[in-house]
């Protein structure tokens, strides 16, 4: 018998190309690659996905809007009742593409803000630009379009994550997704971005905070895959119960690459849709070996009695940090254990 | 219309057809996922998978070996008259079927 799941969430990468060049980049995005596909290649790809049960299509990139067909590529997943949403820096976000969201039926725009105005704008390397966010937030809740923001936790803005909270409850928020730094990337070599254990947990301690003051403003305030795990810092609403990268998700590189999670190195591809059909590297008992098969528990992980449902976290996060899967050091419960904090 | 077939009363498939999938073979899935995701399968699917099970409940003609679980499944959902859902696993089957070939077997290698 083979693997029985399939990938109801889908990261796309439209496009490498961005016209930020933020410290913190995962993807060091910026140019854009010299293969990428081309549009007729994407729709075949969108044609690929009902098959395969796909509920949610999130384009990212590199800048998304920076593609030109984006919305050719939107309207084809629309038409198959794929739940299809937009992740942007807002630097081209402007009346005609938000008109576009809505014509083509895009659910929801996610927006990335990684702090209060300077900090924001000081990670982002783009004077003016949390204004101009603040501005896209506007423009597409007029439109009702609900917008999500998502911050990338750093040494940089954890103290002001709760400032933060109020700023998007005043911008019209309602959803707030925190997400540690990956030290992949860009991310990699900005060491003055990167989280302490003693912050990493402190993160824990404001989140949990966040989601709770968030309740009473109408913010709901969640963490991302790569936040945990276990304790009482973990506020998310369904108990961490493993890496869903291969397993109910995956990430769609701007070349076709297939990798489970578009925050895994390139040697972690998959297979290409250029040379093969996404069901079949989907069904490949090769494929996604790293959580579709038990591991073996990494340093920071062995002897950890949740590690059979957990796994070791989130495996990008994992491999970042050690170069090892089912090794997350960036969790609640292991960093307590390691520095004998008490719960 | 539907047609009865041996006191059976057998829908007429598939034409506005809707499948449920079964969803729920993953422990971690998150709950807001729906349980059950409806999908409409294209013509050459329906028609394939369709097809076999009315060649089974009409005809009694077996299915594939590949198949035969699914397929059974099905037919036995018709002929009680419930609504047609099928698990994850047998989605899969039916499809990898329907694509001419095993999926699960290595092809990158």
């Amino acid at each position: 018998m083979g693997f029985d799941g399939l990938p109801l969430t889908i990261a796309w990468e439209l496009t490498l190309a961005c016209n930020l060049r933020c410290r913190h980049c995962a993807s060091a995005a910026g140019v854009i690659r010299s293969d990428e596909l081309t549009l007729q290649e994407c729709l075949s790809v969108c044609d690929q996905l009902p098959d395969l049960l796909v509920r949610e299509c999130d384009f990212t990139g590199g800048e998304p809007l920076m593609r030109a067909d984006w919305p050719i590529i939107a309207a084809r997943l629309v038409q198959f009742g794929i739940t299809t949403q937009i992740i942007t820096n807002a630097v081209a976000l402007d009346a005609d593409a938000v008109r576009q969201m809505v014509d083509v039926g895009i659910s929801g725009v996610g927006f990335s803000v990684d702090g209060l105005g300077p900090t924001h704008d000081s990670i982002r390397m783009r004077p003016g630009l949390f204004d101009r966010i603040v501005k896209g937030i506007h423009m597409v809740e007029a439109a009702e379009l609900p917008a999500t923001v998502i911050t990338t936790a750093t040494a940089l803005n954890l103290d002001e994550l709760p400032e933060l909270l109020r700023a998007l409850h005043g911008a019209g928020v309602r959803r707030w997704q925190i997400q540690p730094i990956f030290p992949v990337g860009r991310g990699k070599t900005h060491a003055e971005l990167h989280l302490t254990n003693e912050a990493y947990l402190r993160l824990g301690s404001i989140a949990r905070q966040l989601a709770s003051d968030g309740k009473s403003l109408g913010v709901e305030v969640g963490v991302a895959d790569s936040c945990g795990y276990f304790t009482e810092l973990d506020t998310r609403e369904i108990p961490w119960r493993g890496c869903p990268a291969g397993r109910v998700s995956l990430g769609i590189a701007s070349n076709g690459d297939i990798k489970g999670c578009l925050s895994l190195p390139d040697e972690l591809v998959e297979g290409n849709i250029r040379e093969r059909t996404l069901w079949d590297i989907w069904f490949d008992s090769t494929s996604f070996r790293y959580n579709r098969e038990v591991g073996v528990a990494g340093p920071n992980c062995r002897g950890c009695e949740e590690f059979e449902v957990c796994g070791g976290g989130c495996a990008a996060m994992s491999h970042g940090c050690t170069g090892r899967f089912h090794d997350n050091p960036y969790c609640f419960k292991g960093i307590r254990q390691r520095l004998a904090v008490p719960a | 219309m539907d047609v009865a077939v041996r006191k059976v009363y057998f829908p007429n498939w598939m034409v506005p057809a809707w499948w449920r999938v079964a969803y729920k073979i993953l422990p971690f899935i998150d709950e807001k996922v729906r349980q059950f995701v409806e999908i409409g399968p294209d013509g050459k699917f329906n028609e394939m998978v369709g097809g076999h099970v009315r060649q089974l409940i009409e005809n009694g003609v077996q299915p594939p070996a590949a198949i035969s679980a699914p397929i059974y499944n099905l037919a036995s959902q018709v002929m009680n008259g419930h609504e047609l859902t099928m698990g994850i696993g047998d989605y899969i089957a039916l499809q990898t079927f329907a694509r001419g070939g095993r999926g699960d077997q290595p092809s990158k290698e």
